[in-house]
C-alpha cells in the first residue's frame, strides 16, 4: 500500500486566499508535489494579515497564509518578467492540476488561461474560481467571502428579525467553497485516472454558497414564501438556541424536539412539574409560548456552570453543547486527541500550529508538513524539478526574476 | 427519467450506498450529482430526513419534504430492516458490490450488527467506507446528541457568529452538516483514487465537530498567538483584527455589505453627508480603524448616508467606481438576478408523480467535460426495491415475502 494517496501527483498554484490555494493545500497534505507561486513584489493578503508568528508582522510570518498553505513548496518569480513566464510555462507543463484564483482577466493577460495551457497539456485540470464564475454579465466582478455571503441570500437569513443582517465570522463562504473546489478537483483527477482525460472547472464561489442555503430557494421556487432571519428559532425544536451560563460570554446550546426530551429537561431543571404546566405541556404550546419558555430556561442554566448543563442534559438525552470560545476549542480534548492542531516545524524556526482536515484515512493519512516562506524552496525548484543549473539560477536571482525579500513593497 | 448526455459524468462508474442522517445527506447528493451510483438505504416506511419541512403546499408528507427533496437528488433508493438478519444479509450482499459506503450511525452501532468495516471488507477488500460521526469514533462526546446547533456550537463557529450584546448565533441553514458532509465527500474521494493505485479500499473518519473547527478562519489562531478569546462582533470581517463594526449599513430598502472599498466620500460630500470623513486619518491609520470609537463613528455616518439610496442604486454606482459594495440579497433577489440567470443556475427538475417541474439549485461548479447534473428528482420511498435487489438476483415472490416480514 502506498503511504500517500497522490505521490507522484503534481499541482501549480497560482491561488489567492483561500479558495484556490486550499483544494491544492489537501494534494499536498496527502501527497502530492504542489509549487506555490508567488512573487514578493506582490504578496497575497493571506501574507500580509495578522496575526503573525511571534507578533511579528512578516510576509513569512502571517499565520492566516501558514494555515491555508501546508504541504506546499515556495517559489517566487516575477511574472511580469519574460524569463518569469518562461519558468511558469516550465511547471505549467510539469503539473497535473493547477488552481487560480485571480480575476477572469488575470491569465488571459499572461497568456495562461485554459485555452493556452491545454494546448501544452491537452490532459490538465484546471480550476479557475472567481465570485461569480468565468461567463455572465458580471464574470469580472471581484470580491470576497463576506460580500458574497451577502449576494446569497445567506446574511439575510443569519441575525434576529429586528436586528441587522449578519454573517458567520470573516469571509465565511470561503471554507465550504474550497471543500466544494476539493471534491470538484478529486472527482476530474479520478476520471482523468480512468479515461487520461483532463478539463477545465469553472469555480463561481457565488454558486458554490448557494448550495448552503439551499432548501430555502425550493421553498421560495415551490411554495412562492421567502424565509427570513430568525435567530437561534427553529421549527422542529423548542427550545433550540444559545443559553447564558455563569461567567463572562459563556453559553451552552440546547435543542429539545420531542416531548420524552422536554420532560427530561424539566428533570434536569429540577422542575418536574412543568412538564405538565398546560402553557409547555404539548409542542404546539411550547412553540406558543417559546418567548417565556426561553426565559424559564435561561434563569436556569444562569445558576450553572456550562459543564454542568451539558453534563445533565446530555446524561438525560437532550443534545446539548457548550457553545465552545476559541480558546475552549484550542483547549478541546476530543480535537487534541485527533491531532486537529499540527505543530508543524516552520521556517522561522517556530513549530507552528496547523489545522487538519476534520478527516482521517485509515491506510493513506495525511502526511502534513509547514507552509512554505516565500520563495522557500527556490532552489529545490529550479534545480531539481525543473533542472536549471546553479549559475542560471545566480543569474535569474541577479536579475530579480527570481524574486527575494528586497523586492518586497516598501511600506 | 435519466437526462440523455453528451458527455459522461466523472463519477459515473462509482457505485455509493447511503446509510445517512443529515450529517450525511450532503456527502451522497454531492457524489450522485457528479454521477455516481448512489443507492440510499432507508427504514421500511421512510427515515425520518422525510418528515423535514418545508413541504410541498404546506403538507406535511413523507414524499413532499422539500428538505429532502434538495439532499436526495440523483439517488436510488431501497428499503431494509438492519434490525433482522435477513435485512443485514442483504445489507452485506449490497456492500460486496459496493465502492463507497456513507455512513452516519452511532460510533460501534454497525459493528455490533456484524457490519463493521473490518467485517464487510473481507468480502469486498476494495471497499471504501466512509463514516460521518459528531465527534470522532472515540472519546467522552463519541455517543452524545448532536444536531446542527451542537456542531457549530463545539466546532467553534457559533462563539464568533452573532452581535457582542445578543446570543451566539446558530449560522442559518445547517452548516455543521455542510461541513462534515462535504469533508466526508473529500476523504471518500481521496480513498477511492488511492485505490485506483493499489485496489485496496480503507475507512475514513471524518468528524463534524473537527470539520467545523477547519471552517472558522483560523479564529483559534487569535488564542495562540495574542491570547485573544475572540468574540462576536456582528457582520465584521475578522481579518483586520477583533473590533466593534459591522461590515452591513442599512439602505433605504434593506442591508448593503460595505466590506470591499471606502465609502464614496466625494459623492457623500455633494450630498452633505462626508461629516469629516474626508481627509480624516481612519483611512491611512490601520490602528484607527481598530479604535471602537473611531470605527462607530465612521460607521455611523456611512450608515446614515446608506439610507437614503436603494440598495442596487448604491451596488451599481459603487461598483462603476471600482468600490466592492454588494446588496444583502433576499433569496428572491438572488432568483431574480441576471448574473445567476444568465448562468443558467436554477435547473427545472421533473416531480412526474405531481405531474409538475420546479426549480432546484443547480451546479455548484461547471465542468468542462464531465458535467454536472441532477438526474433525477429524490427518490420515493424503496422506488427502487425491485431493481437493485432484482439485480442481486431476488425473484418479485422473494422481495414479497420480504415486504411482509419487514424486511424491506
Amino acid at each position: 500500500m502506498a503511504k500517500k494517496a497522490f505521490e507522484g501527483i503534481k499541482c501549480l498554484d497560482f491561488g489567492w486566499i483561500g479558495v484556490g490555494p486550499v483544494p491544492l493545500r489537501l494534494m499536498g497534505d496527502h501527497g502530492a508535489t504542489v509549487v506555490r507561486l508567488e512573487s514578493h513584489t506582490a504578496p497575497e493578503t493571506a501574507r500580509n494579515s495578522r496575526p503573525y508568528i511571534g507578533n511579528t508582522a512578516h510576509v513569512d510570518r502571517a499565520y492566516w497564509f501558514a494555515d491555508w498553505n501546508s504541504s506546499k513548496l515556495g517559489l517566487s518569480i516575477d511574472l511580469s518578467k519574460p524569463r518569469g513566464k518562461e519558468i511558469a510555462w516550465k511547471l505549467i507543463r510539469w503539473a497535473d492540476i493547477i488552481t487560480e484564483g485571480m480575476t477572469t482577466k488575470t491569465m488571459r493577460n499572461w497568456g495562461m488561461d485554459y485555452e493556452s495551457v491545454r494546448k501544452v497539456r491537452p490532459d490538465i485540470i484546471y480550476l479557475s474560481t472567481t465570485v461569480k464564475g468565468q461567463t455572465g454579465p458580471h464574470h469580472s466582478a471581484a470580491g470576497h467571502g463576506t460580500l458574497i455571503a451577502a449576494l446569497a441570500g445567506i446574511s439575510s437569513l443569519v441575525g434576529w428579525p429586528d436586528r441587522y443582517p449578519l454573517s458567520q465570522w470573516g469571509a465565511y463562504t470561503d471554507m465550504p467553497n474550497w471543500r466544494l473546489a476539493s471534491a470538484a478537483i478529486l472527482a476530474a483527477l479520478d476520471y482523468r485516472r480512468r479515461t487520461g482525460k483532463g478539463q477545465f472547472i469553472d469555480y463561481s464561489q457565488f454558486e458554490g454558497a448557494l448550495h448552503l442555503v439551499a432548501p430555502t430557494f425550493l421553498e421560495y421556487a415551490v411554495n412562492g414564501r421567502l424565509m427570513e432571519r430568525n435567530g437561534n428559532r427553529w421549527a422542529y425544536a423548542v427550545p433550540h438556541g444559545a443559553f447564558p451560563c455563569q461567567g463572562d460570554n459563556r453559553w451552552v446550546a440546547l435543542s429539545v424536539g420531542t416531548d420524552k426530551e422536554w420532560h427530561s429537561l424539566c428533570q434536569a431543571m429540577g422542575d418536574p412539574a412543568l412538564a405538565q404546566d398546560s402553557r409547555f405541556a404539548t409542542f404546539m404550546a411550547r412553540k406558543r409560548h417559546e418567548d417565556e419558555l426561553e426565559r424559564i430556561v435561561a434563569g436556569w442554566t444562569k445558576q450553572h456552570t456550562t459543564d454542568e448543563v451539558v453534563a445533565s442534559l446530555q446524561t438525560a438525552g437532550v443534545a446539548s453543547s457548550v457553545v465552545e470560545s476559541v480558546k475552549d476549542l484550542f483547549e478541546d480534548d476530543q480535537l487534541q486527541h485527533r491531532r486537529h492542531f499540527r505543530w508543524l516545524l516552520h521556517a522561522t524556526g517556530e513549530k507552528v500550529p496547523h489545522e487538519a482536515w476534520g478527516f482521517q484515512l485509515s491506510k493513506t493519512p495525511d502526511t502534513m508538513f509547514a507552509a512554505p516562506a516565500m520563495g522557500q524552496h527556490n532552489e529545490y525548484v529550479l534545480k531539481e524539478i525543473l533542472g536549471y543549473a546553479d549559475e542560471d539560477i545566480a543569474q535569474l536571482l541577479m536579475d530579480k526574476v527570481v524574486t527575494t525579500e528586497d523586492d518586497l513593497p516598501k511600506a | 427519467m435519466a437526462e440523455t448526455r453528451d458527455h459522461p459524468q466523472a463519477l459515473e462508474d462509482i457505485r455509493v450506498l447511503e446509510l445517512a442522517d443529515e450529517k450525511g445527506l450532503y456527502c451522497g447528493k454531492l457524489l450522485a450529482d457528479m454521477g455516481a451510483q448512489v443507492i440510499k438505504v432507508e427504514r421500511p416506511g421512510g427515515d425520518p430526513t422525510r418528515d423535514i419541512g418545508p413541504f410541498y403546499q404546506d403538507r406535511p408528507h413523507r414524499e413532499r419534504s422539500l428538505f429532502f427533496w434538495h439532499y436526495n437528488t440523483s439517488k436510488q433508493d431501497v428499503t431494509l430492516s438492519l434490525e433482522t438478519p435477513e435485512g443485514r444479509g442483504l445489507f452485506r450482499r449490497l456492500a460486496a458490490k459496493t465502492d463507497i459506503i456513507i455512513e452516519t450511525t452511532l460510533p460501534g452501532s454497525l459493528e455490533a450488527l456484524g457490519l463493521g468495516y473490518d467485517s464487510l471488507a473481507a468480502d469486498n477488500p476494495g471497499l471504501i467506507m466512509t463514516s460521518i460521526t459528531s465527534f470522532g469514533p472515540q472519546g467522552p462526546y463519541s455517543q452524545y446528541k448532536a444536531p446542527d446547533i451542537v456542531g457549530v456550537a463545539m466546532g467553534g463557529m457559533m462563539t464568533v457568529c452573532g452581535e457582542p450584546e445578543t446570543p451566539p448565533v446558530q449560522p442559518y441553514g445547517g452548516q455543521a452538516y455542510h461541513a462534515v458532509s462535504c469533508q466526508a465527500a473529500i476523504g471518500a474521494l481521496i480513498a477511492l483514487y488511492a485505490r485506483g493505485l493499489t485496489g485496496r479500499g480503507q475507512h475514513v473518519q471524518a468528524s463534524m465537530q473537527a470539520a467545523v473547527a477547519f471552517s472558522t478562519e483560523f479564529t483559534n489562531l487569535w488564542w495562540i498567538y495574542q491570547k485573544l478569546n475572540l468574540k462576536r462582533h456582528g457582520s465584521r470581517h475578522g481579518a483586520s483584527g477583533p473590533g466593534p463594526v459591522g461590515n452591513i449599513c442599512h439602505t433605504k430598502d434593506g442591508y448593503i455589505c460595505i466590506m470591499g472599498g471606502n465609502p464614496p466620500l466625494d459623492w457623500m460630500e455633494r450630498e452633505g453627508l462626508a461629516g469629516d470623513l474626508k481627509g480624516h486619518p481612519y483611512w491611512s491609520n490601520p490602528a484607527l480603524r481598530r479604535d471602537p470609537q473611531v470605527s462607530l463613528h465612521v460607521f455611523g455616518l456611512t450608515d446614515a448616508w446608506t439610507r437614503t439610496h436603494s440598495k442596487m442604486k448604491l451596488f451599481h454606482a459603487c461598483q462603476a467606481q471600482q468600490i466592492n459594495w454588494a446588496p444583502v440579497y433576499s433569496l428572491e433577489e438572488v432568483h431574480a438576478d441576471p448574473h445567476i440567470q444568465a448562468r443558467d443556475f436554477f435547473v427545472e427538475i421533473e416531480h412526474p408523480e405531481l405531474g409538475a417541474r420546479f426549480e432546484y439549485p443547480g451546479a455548484p461548479y461547471k465542468f468542462g467535460e464531465t458535467p454536472w447534473s441532477i438526474r433525477r428528482r429524490a427518490p420515493l420511498v424503496g422506488e427502487d426495491n425491485s431493481e437493485v435487489y432484482g439485480a442481486l438476483g431476488l425473484s418479485k415472490e422473494e422481495l414479497a415475502l420480504l415486504a411482509q416480514a419487514g424486511v424491506i
